[in-house]
């Protein structure tokens, strides 16, 4: 209990620190550079969430391939854009914070309330053959759908450099 | 614990500490040693001496380039972004050696007993593409931020048939667990994995060349076009975390191939059946000499093949080597589904 | 006092406030850097937010559905993100420009 109590508390901190530092920085690569840092930590919370097999594909694939492109595309784009990014407060008001902070409290009020007493903890999601008979004996619908979603990004690539090369042939 | 009783927190700390002590130790020594033997096969294999200097047969050539690496001025470029260029090359070895950590040397010694062997390796060797790409963009150069962006998506499109063709093998055995993938291929109908699997191994290895950067896929550090891609502004001892980061990673993957497709530690049955002698070798001297032949391999394969066009890379990973993959995870479902 | 720091730790609530958090930082950079490279990015925070809070939810519950809903967020969250970047990418080629505030014609061409 106390080595799980200890080691959220570090974790936490290190998510706060460097929740701070993303307000701090005003170039965009450190912004991003400590967003990854708390998506990383998140992916080690998994791990206290006995989802080892959530934390793996927080990992690989969040963290190890869409990050990396989005960090692509930023080298894409010249040095002036990037840097000096200002703090925009001029047409907001403290009271567009009100509804969201009522909205997250709601929240995590009903979460609260939600929680039972004596909770049963689940047994580990890591054996390979209990994923696989769970996602293919209840979910495999969801499946058939997500791979119909993942494909939609292939089809906007395709529409949206259609007409360049077009014009570049002609 | 294996007896299922569990010691105090403190000798559990301590004797973790001893064995990362020891892995530690025996693969810098290693890495250092490599680079010797790399320097000799290669000058062999083009008809010249290799170094010869240092001591006896220049045994002693690794320490010299240490001491000469460490007195090096250590120069950061004005244009670099300082904090990060001090970082990356830190990040690249890191998550390099962190890889040895869920290697099983013999059945018995693995420092983290964990049910993810493999998602484990395959995630640090995707927040190690993070120490390539961050290295190419602080030093504040065109060529390094253009040799760190080869290098990154050469890495990133290697992965996919990479995890693909340890998919194969995961589901023959049915585990994370590289103990127990060993485990279930000796026992399996050939003994070894490659039999049924050539295809996923023929993948597996070229894939191995590729995401350790090195030849024939070396294009992020191109001498010829790039200067030397991401490690161009770095000097001295930072220069050097690189290329122990880079021989270390070649070690994980020689590990990995011969765990995974040759057996690791252990005959197949039918040679231990044969010749019964041969449980008299310890496991770790079998599983040692399978490596040294796979790191043998990159040296022979380094000093054969040339290298190759950036586009013959890119669609060589996509256009070849995914549908062989997949072609060779279809296959083991097949011989799963046949319960052979 | 000690107790009560340990059983706050221990138990599900340091999930929840990071959750929290991070949906917080993800909003709140959506409506402060009026940058659209930040706007996706900031989306993103937000939806990992929300899956953390899925995710403690169905370990503490007891119920498997929770991580399999976080298993098609992600997904989801891959294919929005990278449509989003294409529309930025080609936004920008139009008028070297990221601000928010110049993100004002429908179809119509610029007349100036």
């Amino acid at each position: 209990m106390i080595e799980r109590a200890i080691s959220l508390l570090i974790i936490s901190s290190l998510f706060f620190f460097f929740l701070l530092l993303t307000y701090y920085f005003r170039h965009f690569i450190y912004q991003f550079l400590s967003i990854l840092v708390l998506m990383v930590l998140q992916g080690v919370l998994f791990l206290y969430l006995n989802a080892e097999f959530l934390a793996a594909v927080q990992i690989i694939v969040y963290v190890g391939a869409i990050l990396i492109m989005f960090l692509f595309s930023l080298f894409l784009f010249p040095e002036e854009e990037l840097k000096g990014i200002k703090t925009d407060v001029s047409r907001i008001s403290y009271k567009t914070f009100i509804p969201i902070g009522l909205l997250v409290l709601l929240l995590v009020i009903s979460l609260y309330r939600a929680v039972p007493e004596n909770y049963s903890k689940q047994e580990f999601l890591s054996d390979i053959k209990v994923i696989g008979n769970f996602l293919f004996n209840e979910y495999w619908f969801l499946i058939y759908l997500l791979a119909f979603i993942l494909s939609l990004p292939m089809v906007a690539l395709y529409i949206f450099f259609r007409r360049e090369d077009a014009s570049r042939n002609n | 614990m294996a007896l299922g009783e569990s010691l105090p927190l403190h000798l559990e700390i301590l004797i973790v500490l001893i064995k990362i002590a020891i892995v530690l130790g025996v693969f810098l020594f290693h890495a250092a040693y490599t680079v010797y033997a790399e320097r000799k096969i290669l000058g062999r294999m083009q008809a010249r001496l290799g170094p010869r200097e240092v001591g006896p047969y220049g045994l002693l050539q690794p320490i010299a380039d240490l001491v000469k690496l460490l007195f090096k001025e250590d120069i950061v470029p004005a244009e670099a972004h300082k904090t990060l260029f001090k970082i990356a090359p830190l990040l690249v070895l890191t998550f390099a050696i962190v890889n040895l950590s869920v290697i099983p040397f013999h059945p018995s010694f693995i420092i983290a007993d964990v049910n993810l062997g493999v998602l484990l390796i395959l995630a640090f060797a995707g927040l190690g593409t993070y120490g390539i790409i961050l290295a190419g963009y602080s030093s504040g150069s065109k060529y390094s931020l253009l040799g760190g962006l080869r290098s990154a998506s050469q890495i990133l499109s290697y992965e996919i048939p990479l995890s693909l063709s340890l998919a194969g093998v995961i589901l023959y055995a049915e585990s994370f667990h590289l103990r127990d993938i060993v485990e279930v291929q000796v026992n399996s109908l050939f003994g070894i994995n490659v039999f049924p699997q050539i295809l996923g191994f023929i993948v597996f290895l070229i894939c191995a060349f590729a995401e350790t950067n090195r030849a024939p896929f070396d294009l992020p550090e191109a001498e010829s076009e790039l200067v030397a891609g991401y490690i161009t502004e770095y000097s001295g001892f930072r220069m050097g975390l690189f290329f122990l980061g880079e021989y270390i990673s070649m070690y994980v993957m020689a590990l990995l191939i011969s765990i995974c497709y040759f057996g690791g530690w252990a005959f197949p049955w039918w040679l231990a059946n044969a010749l019964p002698f041969l449980k008299a070798i310890p496991p770790t001297l079998v599983l040692a000499l399978k490596v040294y032949f796979f790191i043998f391999l990159f040296i022979w394969v380094r000093a054969t093949f040339p290298r190759y066009r950036f586009d013959q890379l890119m669609s060589m990973s996509w256009k070849i080597l995914i549908p062989l993959s997949l072609i060779n995870f279809l296959i083991v479902a097949l011989i799963k589904w046949l319960g052979v | 006092m000690l107790q009560e720091i340990i059983n706050f730790f221990a138990k599900e609530y340091i999930f929840y406030l990071i959750s929290g958090m991070l949906i917080f930082l993800g909003i709140s950079l959506f409506l402060l850097r009026k940058n659209l490279l930040i706007a996706i990015l900031a989306l993103e925070v937000a939806f990992n937010g929300v899956n953390l809070a899925f995710a403690t939810a169905s370990h503490y519950l007891g119920d498997p559905k929770g991580k399999m809903v976080v298993l098609v967020t992600l997904a989801i969250a891959a294919g929005s993100f990278s449509i989003g970047l294409i529309l930025v990418v080609n936004y920008y080629r139009l008028k070297r420009s990221l601000s928010f505030d110049e993100l004002k014609l429908l179809g119509e061409r610029d007349e100036e």
